[in-house]
């Protein structure tokens, strides 16, 4: 792997990760608001 | 929204650094190019190293005053100690392997950041696993505590133990770092960078656990 | 035994000792963990056995670990039930209802523990050092000392993990994620001075070891001290 492959791939993983724990803490939200909209079907 | 300058500040301060990790730091006389890993790893893992021992802080403010807010920071901030401390980890195994042809080498720094994520995945884990608020706040803030004494003790019988068994060194033991300022300069602004974005990660979750918690609050009182 | 109401220290002493005969006496009574202790040393000394093959002339690299592996096992899935067992039996309000500091139930529970412990390492060492053929080149007393001393630093942490677990739903899943963050500072230095003391060595030969098991011990009952009154009590 060059140097520019293994850069690349380590940035990804940094931003990769923050990415999707940008996901996980979205989808978190989500399903909180959906139990403060609709608060019979939790 | 009052957010917005302090991202966008958050995202260019990140892609400056990005730019001089990879175009203006210099290469390295020894390892060459492969050494701009640094730039990401060791900011990630000081951050991480911040992180738990804001955990650690929190947890004793909570056990002093009873405050549950001290509770969510504790919280918070091991959750997003937890993913830089992922990425430290993973970064850091790329990086043996390529500069030394191994993923994992035991080394003594290694090692205890491992355990590190190991103690406070059990600090999650833990919180999980208890449903009643008191009981999971309290407990965690002694768990907060107990985790963040054993790394030093981990760290030192580690050191210990590779003072009697030949290691290989790792790439960062090569680097020598007095002489280029570029490369001072470069490790500072990533650190800053990275710093910035655990600030903001942290501020997210804090409010997610927040809303989380109101939504608890509210249950418990009956009023939905 | 006098009342000894101007003894501060005799008196907490005395209520360690109860816990430790409270709990001694539970298990003199059924014995179920001392036997399955028995069972367990003989089925983990012969894994190794067959594992790094009996007559292997590099055993004795392998025995420091297999030995404290295997006290580190029935630690944690044998003796982690110290305070899980009160909690289920109700009986944890009365041990916080009691008049007995909370610093002396963690540590008569630990002292409990430890002696099992030692009474589970007389059925490992010994059939260990059997079953795979070696003997301690050192002073007995010294083996017994230091071997003792990682012990007792396992019995802590057993102690205080069972103490967090008893609150936790998932409490056999929770048990080895607390343990494992804790153990490997203790650990270390028993398995560095178990592989010393096979080979033969004086106490100077151990001072590095014996100060890290040493430092831990103290390090840890004082982050306990002052943190466990918050565990016991609700």
């Amino acid at each position: 792997m060059n140097t520019f492959e293994l850069l690349f791939t380590v940035s990804s993983i940094f931003w990769g990760f923050v990415f999707l724990y940008l996901l996980w803490l979205h989808s978190k939200i989500k399903k909180i608001s959906t139990a403060l909209k609709s608060p019979q079907k939790r | 929204m009052k957010e917005r300058p302090a991202l966008a500040a958050i995202f260019l301060i990140n892609l400056v650094s990005l730019f001089m990790i990879f175009i203006w730091a210099p290469p390295e006389r020894s390892l060459g190019d492969q050494y701009r890993v640094f730039f990401i790893h060791t900011p990630s893992a000081w951050v991480s190293y911040l992180a738990f021992t804001l955990t650690f802080l929190f947890s004793i403010f909570y056990l002093r005053t009873r405050k549950p807010a001290w509770d969510l920071y504790a919280s918070a901030s091991a959750t997003v100690g937890l993913l830089f401390c992922l990425i430290t980890l993973i970064t850091g195994s790329i990086w043996a392997k390529l500069a030394w042809g191994i993923y994992w080498n035991w080394d003594p720094r290694e090692t205890s950041t491992l355990i590190l994520f190991l103690a406070y995945l059990a600090y999650v884990s833990f919180r999980m696993s208890v449903n009643d608020k008191d009981r999971r706040a309290r407990i965690s803030a002694v768990l907060g505590i107990l985790a963040f004494v054993s790394i030093p003790l981990s760290y030192f019988s580690a050191a210990f133990w590779a003072t009697l068994h030949p290691m290989p060194l790792l790439p960062t033991a090569k680097l020598r770092f007095g002489i280029e300022s570029s490369m001072l300069l470069t490790l500072t602004a990533s650190t800053i960078g990275v710093t910035l974005l655990f600030l903001w990660l942290f501020y997210l979750t804090l409010n997610t656990y927040r809303m989380a918690e109101e939504i608890e609050n509210v249950v418990l009182e009956g009023k939905i | 035994m006098s009342t000894s109401a101007d003894e501060p220290g005799a008196s907490f002493l005395q209520e360690v000792r109860e816990i430790l005969f409270k709990d001694l006496r539970l298990e003199l009574r059924r014995r179920y963990e001392i036997y399955s202790i028995a069972i367990f040393a003989l089925l983990a000394n012969l894994s190794f056995g067959f594992a790094l093959g009996i007559a292997n002339p590099n055993v004795l690299e392998f025995v420091p670990a297999t030995l404290w592996t295997s006290i580190l096992f029935v630690n944690m899935l044998g003796l982690t039930t110290v305070f899980i067992r009160e909690m289920d039996k109700g009986s944890i309000d009365g041990l916080r209802l009691a008049p007995i500091t909370p610093q002396a139930i963690l540590l008569g529970k630990t002292a409990y523990t430890f002696t099992l412990l030692g009474l589970g390492s007389i059925f490992i060492v010994p059939s260990s050092m059997i079953i795979l053929n070696y003997s301690f080149q050192s002073d007995p007393l010294l083996v017994v000392s230091v071997l003792g001393l990682g012990i007792l630093n396992l019995a802590v942490i057993g102690a205080i993990v069972s103490a967090l677990a008893m609150y936790s739903e998932s409490k056999a899943l929770i048990i080895p994620a607390l343990s494992l963050p804790l153990v490997p500072g203790t650990l270390i230095p028993s398995i560095l001075a178990t592989g010393k003391l096979v080979a033969g060595v004086t106490i100077d030969g151990l001072l590095p070891e014996i100060q890290f098991n040493l430092s831990f011990l103290l390090l840890m009952i004082a982050v306990l001290w002052v943190t466990f009154e918050y565990v016991l009590n609700d």
